[in-house]
């Protein structure tokens, strides 16, 4: 079972189409039932190819499929029809408990809102992403405290989601995207809940992490320009055919 | 971080919800448990009590009144019964031990009982903390309680002085050695001075001296007069001394009787019935009593059976509210890189952790009422009973409540390995993902239990061909030869068998109340149908049935109970012979 592959590096420069892809997609369609019956194509996809260390956003009115194409790559959906491929690891050909594994070690996902878990203090959330990829608990609560001091949100990491901000949560939730240290980082509009400050720091913090780590950087936004992508893809509504912008 | 922290941290997150929870659960399941324990503990006593003494016999106040009043103290009893009656039970073949009960008298505001020492023997039911048992014939020795001897702060060697029931007696009564004290029972006798009932018979003077000498007299001669003029004396004597007369000396209150046998039984209660006395059967008394005021009320069963049902829903409401509070959180799981068993794994062990709170509660909850409940059995009722969880009924009951909760609270786990986490995520608030996602698998399982319910009560009530059906000496029952055969040898040649004796074992599952018994069920077990213990009372070996048959009554122990029978078949099809019963009797034993 894949659980890994090569990550690449920081020595690794963007070179735009040359580089190798990090996440590649082939003909993807995926729909859902809808509750009046019969189904509604949530996403349409010919071809995306997203290389290493590249920052590449997602755009598009709601309902064009980003949040969607996301869940493909994380491996929480499975598309109707076509081809996603994550470090040139087919996911259509893992199995759901392979592709669980395959998620908690290669891929972080950074929710929208921040999703932290209520019940667990900043420290338990980052140290449950470590328990998920089997890292025992010496080794969880090390790289958890590393992890809260890098991003500035040490001083919370006995404090519970409900008593911080909500740039102190979206800190916290990438600390825990980042716990693995994951080759892709997924993130559904990680601006939403910042002010102009922060988000100017997050996008520092993102533009920071590719060129040094090699981290790849899934972005659905709505303001791309906040982020200074390297490529910006655009989704249609409604049949969602995706092209490179 | 381990999955067992994160389901903890789960329960923790809303530990109001789920204490109030594990409360309801506590007290529901504490009060059913208590329920059956109560039950048991009072059908034990019952029967060891009945075990004890199985006939009392007195004068004609009525079955209640004469075994509250002989056996639990909770009756006052006046004298009605000739001591000659106890002399002439003494010297029966037929008796194991006759025991004279003599009340209505008092030392220092504490009841006297005069009795015989062999009410206080080494098989008693009152052991002595201290000293010894009064002798057989001494007019100056007592036995205390032990809350008489607090009460009175008296001890081995100390005496007391005897009152009379009426101001206008002619002399002092004299007074009594203390020679012994009881240990602690609980029961009424704890209050009671106990003395030997020459002792009462002494205190009442010259006047009873007299009669002691005729009745010494009639004694020497007493095997000589044949029983025709003993009873007659003994009704003579019964009419010359009214209930309330204190110059009755020797007459007792009722008379405790263990016969050697049941067939000495049945022989007793009728002598005793020609000889103008009532004549109780014990167990059956007291199981008319007890039967209505504890376990067996049926006000009370309905009672436990809404709690049951209220704690039931309760807990479904919990588990709806707690999924759709889940539902968010087992998504975020997933993206962390749980597998779907790694968050069922999380999810069941946070419901366990409520459901196991909730049981160890009941438990604490059932022994406190069971706790609560032996002492009114004993100071009210005067049963001995001993209301334990940890045997009868009550561990088989708390183990099925606990499934039926393991079941329940395991499902929503079981809702969430089928929940997408990529929907569970992007569904909007209200959508109704989680309450769809809840209604799923509670339809799974409600189905399915109703289905259960149905199987069951349709077996209790009405048979199922080839598994159970109601036989009796007037109905005929038809089998399916191919499928489960309630007597223990299948027959092979079913016609072999038509018109010959033959015997059916099996459990006697009573119909109604046990006095009320005409009828009666032979239940065979049927492997494949798991017994459900909220539908029906299943039969159990512990329990002392009554069953009416035509060789007269009998107090059977069920797992004890052959039938035995001349069965007529009839044979209409391959496949199913029609079987009468034609006449039957119950044997007890093997």
């Amino acid at each position: 079972m894949p659980t890994s592959f090569d990550k690449g590096g920081p020595e690794d420069p963007k070179s735009g189409d040359s580089r190798e892809p990090m996440v590649e997609i082939e003909a993807v369609r995926r729909s859902f039932s809808s509750p009046g019956g019969g189904r509604i194509v949530a996403l349409e996809l010919s071809r995306l190819a997203v290389g290493r260390g590249e920052i590449c956003a997602l755009v598009g009115p709601n309902g064009a499929g980003k949040s969607t194409l996301l869940h493909l790559v994380a491996g929480l959906l499975r598309p109707d029809t076509g081809v996603i491929k994550v470090g040139g690891v087919s996911l259509n050909a893992l199995r759901e408990a392979e592709l669980d594994r395959f998620r908690a070690h290669n891929v972080g996902v950074l929710l929208q809102g921040a999703q932290l878990m209520d019940c667990l203090t900043a420290e338990e959330n980052v140290m449950a992403a470590l328990h998920f990829a089997g890292k025992g608990r010496s080794e969880q609560r090390a790289r958890a405290r590393s992890l809260l001091e890098e991003h500035g949100v040490a001083h919370r990491a006995r404090h519970l989601p409900s008593a911080m901000s909500g740039g102190e949560r979206q800190r916290v939730a990438l600390a825990r995207a980042l716990a693995n240290r994951p080759p892709l980082l997924l993130a559904d509009e990680p601006l939403a809940s910042l002010d102009s400050e922060g988000a100017q720091a997050l996008a520092a913090l993102f533009a920071s992490l590719t060129r040094q780590q090699g981290l790849t950087l899934l972005v659905a936004t709505h303001h791309p320009q906040r982020l200074q992508p390297d490529r910006v893809v655009q989704l249609r509504a409604a049949q969602g055919l995706g092209s490179a912008a | 971080m381990t999955s067992l922290r994160i389901a903890w941290r789960l329960v923790q997150s809303r530990g109001l919800h789920h204490a109030v929870t594990a409360l309801v659960l506590a007290l529901g399941l504490g009060l059913m448990l208590a329920t059956v324990a109560v039950g048991d503990a009072t059908r034990g006593a019952v029967s060891a009590l009945a075990a004890r003494y199985p006939l009392v016999a007195g004068p004609k106040v009525g079955a209640v009144p004469l075994v509250l009043g002989s056996l639990t103290g909770l009756q006052d009893l006046e004298a009605g019964v000739s001591l000659q009656a106890v002399v002439d039970l003494e010297d029966d073949p037929r008796v194991e031990v006759a025991v004279p009960l003599l009340a209505g008298h008092a030392v220092k505001g504490h009841a006297l009982l005069a009795t015989s020492p062999a009410y206080l023997s080494p098989r008693s039911r009152f052991p002595l903390s201290d000293g010894r048992v009064f002798e057989a014939n001494a007019v100056d020795e007592a036995v205390l309680g032990a809350a008489a001897a607090d009460a009175l702060g008296l001890g081995v060697g100390d005496s007391v002085e005897l009152e009379h029931q009426h101001a206008d007696a002619p002399q002092s009564p004299g007074s009594l050695r203390i020679v012994g004290v009881l240990a602690p029972t609980r029961t009424a006798v704890d209050t009671t001075v106990l003395c030997a009932l020459e002792a009462v018979f002494h205190s009442h003077g010259a006047e009873a001296h007299e009669h002691e000498h005729e009745h010494e007299h009639e004694h020497e001669q007493a095997h000589e007069h044949d029983h025709e003029q003993a009873n007659e004396h003994d009704h003579e004597q019964a009419n010359e001394h009214t209930p309330t007369s204190h110059l009755s000396p020797r007459l007792v209150s009722s008379i405790l009787i263990r016969p050697i046998d049941d067939a000495a039984l049945l022989s007793l209660q009728e002598d005793l019935q020609q000889r103008g006395l009532e004549v109780a059967l014990t167990g059956q008394t007291l199981r008319r009593i007890s039967d209505r005021l504890a376990g067996g009320g049926r006000l009370l069963r309905l009672l436990v059976g809404g709690v049951v049902l209220v704690t039931f829903l309760s807990l479904l409401m919990s588990i709806y509210g707690s999924s759709l509070v889940q539902a968010r959180e087992v998504a975020v799981l997933r993206v962390l890189g749980a597998r779907r068993l790694e968050v069922v794994g999380i999810v069941a062990a946070a419901t366990l952790m409520v459901v196991l709170a909730g049981a160890g509660g009941a438990w604490m909850a059932g022994s406190v009422l069971a706790g609560v409940a032996e002492g009114v059995l004993r100071s009210d009722l005067g049963l001995e009973a001993t209301v334990s969880l940890l045997t009868g009924q009550a561990p088989a009951y708390l183990a099925g409540g606990l499934a039926v909760l393991v079941l329940v609270g395991v499902q929503p786990a079981l809702a969430t390995y089928h929940l997408q986490a990529a929907e569970a995520l992007t569904a909007p608030a209200g959508s109704g993902l989680a309450t769809r996602s809840y209604l799923r698998w509670a339809m799974r399982f409600l189905i399915p239990l109703a289905i259960f319910i149905w199987a069951e009560q349709t077996v209790a009530q009405h048979g199922v061909e080839g598994f159970s059906r109601p036989l009796s000496a007037e109905s005929s029952a038809v089998f399916d030869a191919h499928r489960a055969w309630t007597t223990g040898d299948a027959p092979a040649a079913l016609t072999d068998l038509d018109g010959t004796r033959v015997s059916l074992e099996g459990y006697m599952y009573a119909l109604g109340d046990p006095w009320e018994v005409e009828d009666f069920y032979l239940v065979a077990l049927n492997p494949r149908l798991p017994r459900c213990p909220f539908c029906y009372r299943a039969p159990t070996r512990h329990e002392r049935i009554l069953v009416l048959s035509p060789g007269g009554l009998h107090e059977v122990a069920p797992g004890m109970v052959r039938i035995q029978g001349v069965l007529t078949l009839q044979t209409e099809e391959r496949d199913q012979v029609v079987v009468t019963l034609d006449t039957f009797e119950v044997v007890v034993g093997e």
